[in-house]
């Protein structure tokens, strides 16, 4: 399921180690908290518009704009009511807006940007295996890393289960799910999905004995352990990497310390 | 001897519980999606799961299930930069909702057992232990949503969250309930 947001390819960005990545993306998220010019908000924010064209073309840049769009509207249309003061800028009917308002809209509409669009490069280039193994090298444990992976594995299923459940409930109770059912409001359209819902956890819950026994064939908490994760190799070993991230990192410091 | 193989099924059988009430509650946070542009995103059942596993597995499956549960469906759902702060959020919430409703019972001097089910899942604690579930997560995304893209646009969710976690109380317990009532070894599960 989460294979969908991940874009398979070639590029630097999917070639670069997934921990500097990580870093990078920790201080991408802290410039945009600080409080700097809205010039470096829009400078990052559009630097990483470009390596997403880059990587992936501009229908996942506009996907991702997209699934945010409605938000930013949001915060044009009410930020600036909420912001009055110094001179104004531009007036519609009553409302006056001030250039102090309009640069908190520009400023949170770049930071929520920036901030998705951070985020949805990291995961766009970086598959689910290495994000773990990541978390697993920056100190996440064997079995907080077990539980992700376990869960990751149990999705299809679980939602397999629930498919089922929802035919054999439609089957045995058409006029539940008939159409006209639907205009049911509140609680009525609630419990309908009780009945549903019980099956489907009873069912998840029936193979959790199933789960920790081929877990325990597998030695998990046994002192003697015969299952790892495999490790990353030691960051010294990609030092073209490496030293390309601290370059990055250095200028991605440029605005905190202006 | 005994004692190790008692611990190593002991670990097997958390991260076992752990990772099936995870994926249940992403696939419950994912199954049903009734947005509400143009806020976060959508009203879900994810609620549901965080309040069962709360109400019948404790606090601290349900930090574990609550938190990497509805983070791995922000993943998945593609609202990616609200994985971390959901993450968070939803630990917290499992947390104290288990915490609170477990500790309840515990001054009331009630076990979960089959004669005093009922007594242990009263509606007054499953009230007390939900709405301060409530108070968390609503607060929480105010706080969050208010940091990121300003207060004005992040009172908007208020309302869906509300709705989001009084549905997620309500259909959380009676499906505690219905489960225990349905399959009583559930209770041999909680850690």
């Amino acid at each position: 399921m989460i294979a969908s947001w991940y874009h398979p390819g070639n590029t630097v960005i999917h070639k670069a180690d997934p921990r500097i990545k990580i870093l990078l993306l920790v201080e991408v998220v802290i410039l945009f908290f600080w409080p700097t010019a809205v010039f470096w908000y829009g400078l990052t924010a559009a630097v990483i518009m470009f390596l997403i064209i880059l990587t992936a073309g501009l229908r996942s840049l506009w996907a991702a704009v997209k699934a945010i769009l409605p938000l930013l509207v949001l915060v044009a249309l009410l930020t600036p009511l909420f912001n009055r003061g110094g001179p104004a800028l531009f007036t519609i009917g009553n409302i006056s807006v001030g250039v102090k308002a309009a640069e908190e809209t520009l400023m949170l509409i770049l930071r929520f940007t920036g901030l998705t669009l951070i985020f949805y490069l990291f995961f766009l280039t970086t598959d689910l295996q290495h994000v773990i193994l990541t978390l697993r090298w920056y100190g996440v444990p064997y079995t907080g890393a077990l539980v992700i992976t376990l869960a990751f594995r149990y999705i299809p299923t679980i939602a397999g289960l629930l498919g089922r459940v929802r035919d054999a409930h439609k089957l045995r109770n058409p006029a539940e799910y008939a159409a006209g059912s639907a205009k049911r409001r509140g609680l009525t359209k609630i419990r309908k999905f009780l009945p549903m819902l019980t099956s489907v956890v009873i069912a998840s819950i029936k193979s959790i004995p199933v789960l920790a026994m081929s877990l325990e064939h597998r030695g998990i908490g046994s002192s003697v352990k015969r299952s790892s994760y495999i490790s990353l190799p030691p960051l010294l070993h990609v030092p073209v990497q490496l030293a390309a991230g601290t370059v990055t990192a250095v200028l991605l410091s440029i605005p905190i310390w202006i | 001897m005994e004692q190790q193989e008692q611990k190593q099924s002991s670990m097997a059988m958390r991260i076992a519980i752990a990772a099936v009430l995870t994926a249940m509650t992403a696939v419950f946070t994912l199954m049903v999606r009734v947005p509400i542009a143009p806020t976060r995103g959508y009203i879900n059942l994810g609620d549901v799961a965080i309040y069962f596993s709360a109400f019948t597995f404790g606090p601290v499956t349900a930090l574990i299930a609550s938190g990497l549960g509805t983070s791995i469906a922000d993943l998945i759902a593609g609202y990616p930069q609200w994985a971390p702060i959901t993450f968070c959020i939803n630990a917290v919430r499992g947390l104290v909702t288990g915490l609170i409703i477990h500790g309840l019972s515990r001054s009331s001097k009630l076990r979960v057992s089959e004669q005093n089910w009922a007594g242990f899942f009263s509606k007054k604690k499953a009230a007390a232990a939900g709405t301060a579930g409530m108070v968390i997560m609503v607060g929480l995304y105010f706080l969050a949503g208010g940091i990121m893209y300003g207060f004005p646009a992040a009172a908007f969710e208020i309302p869906g969250n509300i709705i989001q976690n009084v549905v997620g109380i309500l259909l959380g317990s009676l499906l505690s309930l219905s489960v225990y009532r349905a399959y009583p070894p559930v209770q041999q599960l909680r850690w």
